[in-house]
């Protein structure tokens, strides 16, 4: 507490104290009993967690859990595969309740929160209905596939008062607070250019279409996506490879790398003022990203480009960095500053890991960890460090850019409004109908 | 010549010819049927560079391009119809730019109607359908609105999804339509786009379909009804609560709250009010509660003002840091401060804490200015 808080405390303390009376004890603290209540856990007590897909991903949070037992218990897992499912519940051991569908998962009252680490394409329905459920939310990035999903998940959380992380986790590292910290107290000057680098999108995709294999609830892995028969190659974690369910690598890693750009240029509430996109489409394969690809994000007041490339320019300074397959370089008028990765791995250099931040400079948010912060926030309440309207304006760009790349023709964006600015077919590919009656 | 050989069935020939004579683009400058043929040709070559380059190309290609790739998307050859489907969404995008000649979206959408035929592979309807929702108008609505009853399930749910896509009140007519004639999921369906859609012209029939004894078909109804927002009806049946397993009854309170939301935004703030004051007495669920206080205190604070403060001595964590971020948030008066100095009176230690946690907020707003 500031010496400005016990000030004003003290004074309205005595105003207070002649209105009701004298003798009453007032403590600073909130006391841990205040955080507990019928059906939210105390400072001290595990959380209860309910997984959604317990595939690629989910695994990992998963043995998160696992390794974490003081903090939360995976009581109830959910997936549209039954191999998976059985898999995920040796895993957890002990006998974690086991759905085919999420919903009687989120009917459970002994659920706190759900992690959902399902296809990109569900993320907006999942998170949306589990917030109807009243359970807080730890989703996969990125938040969506389309700029109205995103906003429908701002709602429902806003609406239903939930706690939404999303699973950018490099704006948990410590290299990232470092690089945060770095540009924020302005060692690199007023950033006029971030340049971000990424390998090129895998290609192929070239078996026939099948029937879906019996363990597989194929129509519930579609869920809201458009019908498409079922090819081995495009479920489960090749989903990322096809731009209407993972929107290739720009979405996928791209929601890492664009989380911690928006979060170093402290521009979460903000989109850019124009989007350009080009590539070539692959020459053969079901996967159909642009093996190569750039897009250019021009952003106003303040004055910054992005660029998304892939492959991008590799910067020297990343030579001796972790996890240099990918990340960004910051380019400011008097320095730059290098942030390899962007997700666990995110790493940075020596000298943003070795300045001080002085007495009087900005010190952004510092994340304990992103399963860690999501967890503290299910008590405080506050919002945690990418949070869903943070995480829907990184998946935006995102988006944008696909949809740029689809259409072939720059974009002009109102990060207001979130409209397309004098294109109406543009607009109109800002949602999507939800298969059946899967819908926001 | 090269070219020509390999070509995989004259039919896609006439195919180019028919389309080019009947795409009615005389009026739009179109691609000839030399050129029309000689992409086709390149769509389905061997070589990936080769059809790489006729997608990029494909825009300008136009409406007359679209049947004879129609064609192809179905046809054997996999690499071609790859090719040949993103082709086609070239050429939607294409005919979709802000400064396309008149008549080039419309002729484009004329033409994909074409492609929905019972002959051309559901994977061709399938597409043609979704670029229909971002090329679509009036026009070939009626030819849309027939798949809404296609033997295959998907494909009519894609009949669906087209239609709620398209704006417009002709798309909006076909689901209002499709509304009272679809049996099962289809017309389950049909609700959630007319709630997507929000438009008030489908409240008569969701009033109708209320009357179900189907129940998934009323809780839909409702759902659909909450989002438009309607005025209160004395002919919206709602079914009885404790008929309702706890799931149902969950969607129910998130129709209510969903409807009170609504009617705030449109100005009927005593209908909003109603049923936050309901939930907020009744609901058993902090998060219910919580978006109750939300709502209340959006649409109507002064009013709310008491249910907040109420909110402050709950025993539910959640709802109690609800109230505390409304209050904190909002403008403290010398007659809130007295209405919380009162509560303070009769509470709890901890609910104390907070009314203290409040009124610091605003002596601090109040020092600031």
């Amino acid at each position: 507490m500031s010496n400005q808080d016990r000030f004003t405390r003290r004074v309205f303390l005595s105003r207070s104290v002649a209105a009701v009376g004298a003798g009453i004890a007032l403590p600073y603290v909130i006391p841990s009993w205040v955080l507990a209540a019928p059906g939210r856990p105390g400072a001290n007590e595990r959380l209860r967690i309910g997984h959604i897909g317990v595939g690629g991903m989910g695994s990992g949070h998963l043995n998160y859990v696992k390794t974490h037992p003081q903090l939360a218990q995976s009581v109830a897992l959910a997936d549209v595969d039954q191999n998976r499912l059985k898999k995920a519940a040796e895993l957890v051991g002990g006998s974690p309740r086991l759905y085919s569908d999420f919903r009687q998962l989120l009917e459970l009252k002994d659920v706190d929160a759900v992690i959902i680490a399902t296809p990109d394409h569900w993320h907006a329905v999942h998170t949306i209905m589990a917030c109807e459920a009243g359970k807080d939310v730890y989703c996969e990035k990125p938040a969506c596939c389309t700029i109205a999903e995103g906003r429908a998940m701002v709602n429902a959380a806003k609406r239903f008062d939930r706690i939404i992380q999303i699973g950018s986790q490099g704006r948990s590292t410590t290299a990232a607070y470092y690089a945060c910290c770095y540009l924020r107290n302005g060692r690199v000057g007023k950033v006029s250019k971030v340049a971000c680098w990424h390998y090129e999108n895998p290609t192929g995709a070239t078996n026939p279409d099948t029937a879906p294999p019996p363990e597989l609830d194929y129509d519930m892995w579609l869920g809201p996506l458009r019908w498409r028969p079922y090819n081995k190659d495009c479920v489960h974690g090749n989903f990322r490879w096809l731009l209407e369910s993972g929107g290739g690598q720009i979405r996928d890693r791209g929601a890492h790398v664009m989380s911690v750009a928006l979060y170093l240029m402290n521009s979460d509430h903000t989109g850019p003022a124009t989007i350009e996109a080009t590539g070539a489409p692959p020459e053969k394969g079901l996967y159909e990203c642009p093996p190569q690809m750039e897009v250019i994000y021009t952003f106003k007041n303040p004055d910054w480009v992005m660029y998304w490339s892939q492959p991008g320019q590799f910067p020297e300074e990343a030579k001796d960095l972790g996890n240099n397959k990918y990340g960004a370089k910051y380019w400011g008028d008097t320095g730059a500053l290098v942030v390899s990765g962007g997700d666990g791995g995110t790493d940075t250099e020596k000298k943003a890991k070795e300045y001080h931040v002085p007495i009087d400079g900005v010190r952004p948010y510092r994340s304990p960890g992103h399963h860690e912060d999501f967890f503290n926030c299910i008590r405080t309440r506050e919002q945690p460090i990418m949070n869903i309207e943070g995480a829907h304006r990184t998946a935006s760009l995102c988006i944008l850019g696909n949809v740029a790349w689809r259409l072939g023709r720059k974009l002009n964006w109102d990060p207001v409004a979130e409209k397309v600015i004098g294109d109406e077919q543009a607009n109109l590919m800002l949602y999507r109908p939800g298969r059946q009656t899967w819908h926001l | 010549m090269i070219m020509r050989s390999n070509w995989k069935s004259v039919g896609v020939g006439v195919a180019v010819a028919v389309a080019w004579i009947g795409s009615g683009l005389v009026a739009v400058q179109a691609a000839s049927e030399a050129e029309v043929t000689d992409f086709l040709a390149r769509i389905q070559s061997d070589q990936g560079a080769t059809r790489v380059d006729a997608i990029i190309k494909a825009g300008p290609m136009g409406a007359a391009a679209v049947v004879p790739l129609g064609q192809v998307a179905g046809g054997d050859n996999r690499e071609a119809s790859i090719a040949a489907q993103r082709a086609l969404r070239n050429i939607a995008a294409y005919a979709g730019r802000p400064e396309a000649e008149a008549g080039q979206r419309k002729a484009v959408a004329e033409a994909l109607t074409r492609i929905l035929d019972q002959q051309y592979s559901k994977v061709t309807r399938c597409l043609a359908l979704d670029l229909l929702s971002i090329t679509g108008n009036d026009a070939v609505v009626p030819k849309i609105d027939a798949l809404l009853h296609d033997s295959d399930g998907d494909v009519a749910d894609e009949a669906r999804r087209s239609l709620e896509g398209i704006p417009g009140s002709a798309s909006l007519k076909a689901l209002i339509d499709g509304a009272g004639k679809a049996q099962g999921r289809l017309r389950l369906a049909i609700f959630t786009s007319l709630g997507q859609r929000a438009a008030p012209e489908a409240a008569e029939v969701l009033i109708a379909a209320t009357e179900s004894p189907d129940t998934e078909v009323v809780l839909e109804a409702l759902d659909a009804l909450a989002r438009i927002g309607i005025a209160k009806d004395d002919r919206v049946k709602m079914p009885s609560w404790d008929g309702l397993n706890e799931s149902q009854q969950a969607r129910m309170a998130n129709s209510w709250l969903r409807w009170a939301d609504q009617r705030a935004v449109k100005g009927a703030v005593e209908d909003a009010l109603e049923v936050y004051r309901m939930v907020f007495d009744n609901a058993q669920s902090e998060h219910l509660i919580c978006a109750a206080l939300i709502g209340a205190a959006k649409a109507a604070p002064e009013p709310a003002f008491e249910y907040v403060v109420r909110a402050l001595g709950r025993d539910e964590n959640t709802v109690r840091m609800v109230a505390v971020r409304i209050l904190e948030q909002s403008p403290g008066d010398d007659a809130k401060i007295g209405k919380l100095l009162d509560a303070y009176r009769n509470a709890k230690p901890d609910t104390r804490e907070l009314i203290i946690r409040v009124l610091n907020a605003w002596n601090s707003k109040k020092l600031a200015l």
